[in-house]
């Protein structure tokens, strides 16, 4: 077989064709164009001396505006066009790819067709976007779900006022020692029920907050140190009244800014939450200490305290979960102040977690992205 | 005879594809198959008595795995910013790809097409968001690739707007 035969023959098992590039959007085909292109371009056009790709193939038209700058340019490797579809003269579709090399000297355009690569592709590409989807579509179940549950939820407390209300009234009449106590356990209780179901409802509120806007930008975004300061100052007697302190962290630095995406009277709950949560787990004489550290883009807010640590079987999955309480007497009240910081925290591209410290009681953290500081 | 291009641009499985093959074959397929690359069509109109070629270039939904290269938008007289009126937020998928081609390209005339207005219990769209659109001088046009509602009127209005340049 001569040399041009075995050429040939490489290029049509490669589905591969050569044109060289004469200017002016004309192409000299090198060597026989492989069937693949006959089909698209037809069999006079494409075994003629001289042809305008882009005539037949817009793609290709302006592909060539890429593959000239390429070429002026006389950079090493190649300019690639990516892939796009032609039909062929008998209906049928192929995917074609097209790279400009320099070669021998010359301007090289290769057109290929990977038909098998682009099919996988689309066979990658199907199931990730129809993984997306279906998991998009889920996600509004969940969301049409809670707004249903958060609207229960909200006409279960209206009855409440009234009981409320009711008792109040009651309790300024005169009655027996025994019926005070009942009415000061239905009052407690109604308190408590109140309460659980503010909750219940700031929590989906946090939620439905998806779309709400941060401060991200400039002197505006929220301080994450400063923060840190308002939860320790609002939290001294609480701790002093069990016995306990509450400190800022000593290496952090409050001359510094600490800016992060985000808003600050939700930042504040996350703290207050956190702190919460820790004073429930301190025993008297211990520390609770907040703090703030930062890496390359992102700074993450602390609070450590001297406590128990986790349980064994906690993880940061089941203690952020909705409506957990953890056990016992240390129990949260509706499980929902950890499911509050988490929503929050991962609506605004950080994300939430604890564990235990290597020398006694527990972390729980949280890491938000730094805020852009665009200057003047 | 007047030859203009125009991109599709939006997310994906927002309908571009379903859209042109509506426009261009009166066909509709209920089957979602995503598009790698770029697919080209021409569709022939007459636009108050001018005859008029489109080159319709729908070009894959931009997400995770596959970015919008912009030298494909070279060239281009019009846009249609596709978005899925049962996914809020492909909305600002298509509003976002205007603004990065207009920065790559200059400003190019534009529809944005609300997709998809035959699942109307599903439409995330607000009404006042599109009131918003509208006011900022945007031309916005609820389509059915499904039904073939609008569909005509889209690249009809698009086709009008690029004329008058």
């Amino acid at each position: 077989m001569a040399d041009d035969a075995v050429y040939t023959s490489f290029l049509q098992g490669q589905r591969l064709a050569l044109f060289e590039y004469l200017g002016e959007g004309v192409f000299r085909p090198i060597g026989t164009p492989p069937g693949f292109l006959t089909a698209i371009l037809g069999r006079d056009a494409a075994n003629a001396a001289t042809l305008r790709l882009g005539d037949s193939m817009p793609f290709l038209d302006n592909f060539v505006a890429d593959a000239e700058e390429f070429w002026d340019s006389h950079s090493e490797g190649r300019a690639e066009s990516g892939a796009w579809i032609e039909k062929g003269e008998d209906g049928s579709e192929r995917a074609l790819e097209a790279s400009a090399v320099w070669l021998a000297g010359r301007k090289i355009l290769l057109v290929q067709n990977p038909q098998e690569r682009y099919d996988e592709r689309v066979r990658v590409l199907q199931t990730a976007r129809d993984s997306l989807l279906e998991h998009e579509k889920l996600l509004r179940e969940i969301q049409k779900k809670e707004i249903l549950l958060h609207c229960i939820v909200h006409d279960l407390s209206q009855p409440l006022t009234a009981i409320r209300g009711s008792l109040s009234l009651l309790k300024l009449q005169s009655m027996a020692p025994e019926f005070k106590e009942v009415l000061e356990i239905a009052e407690r209780q109604s308190e408590k029920q109140e309460a659980m179901i503010r909750g219940i409802l700031e929590a989906f509120s946090a939620e439905l907050a998806a779309q709400q806007a941060t401060e991200s930008d400039g002197s505006r975004a929220p301080d994450l140190a400063r923060c840190a300061e308002k939860t320790v100052q609002a939290f001294q007697t609480a701790f002093q009244e069990r016995g306990a302190r509450i400190v800022l962290s000593p290496e952090l630095d409050l001359t510094r800014e600490w800016r992060v995406k985000g808003e600050e009277s939700r930042l504040l709950r996350i703290f207050g939450n956190l702190v919460e949560n820790a004073l429930r787990h301190t025993p008297a004489g211990s520390t609770v200490t907040l703090g703030v550290t930062a890496d390359d883009s992102f700074l993450t807010g602390f609070v450590d305290d001297e406590g128990p640590g986790l349980p064994e079987d906690a993880t940061a999955t089941r203690l952020f979960a909705l409506f957990a309480k953890g056990k016992g007497e240390r129990a949260g009240k509706a499980g929902l102040g950890l499911y509050f910081c988490k929503m929050t925290v991962e609506r605004w591209g950080g994300s939430i977690g604890c564990e235990n410290r290597p020398t006694a009681g527990a972390r729980f953290w949280f890491r938000l992205p730094r805020a852009e500081i665009h200057s003047q | 005879m007047i030859q203009k291009k125009v991109c599709m641009l939006g997310s994906f499985s927002v309908g571009k594809t379903s859209l042109v093959r509506r426009f261009v074959e009166s066909i509709f397929s209920d089957t979602y198959l995503t598009t790698v690359g770029v697919k080209i069509d021409k569709k022939q109109m007459q636009i108050d008595h001018q005859d008029l070629t489109l080159m319709l270039w729908d070009i894959y939904g931009e997400d995770e795995f596959q970015k919008l290269r912009m030298s494909y938008l070279r060239g281009a007289s019009g846009f249609l910013l596709v978005v899925d009126g049962t996914r809020r937020e492909t909305l600002d998928k298509a509003l976002a790809l205007k603004e990065e081609a207009d920065k790559a390209l200059g400003a190019v005339r534009s529809v944005i097409v609300l997709n998809k207005c035959d699942l109307s219990e599903q439409w995330e769209i607000d009404p006042e968001k599109e009131n918003s659109l509208a006011t900022q001088g945007w031309s916005v046009i609820h389509t059915s690739a499904k039904t073939g509602q609008g569909v005509e009127e889209v690249f009809t209005t698009l086709a009008r707007a690029m004329l008058r340049e």
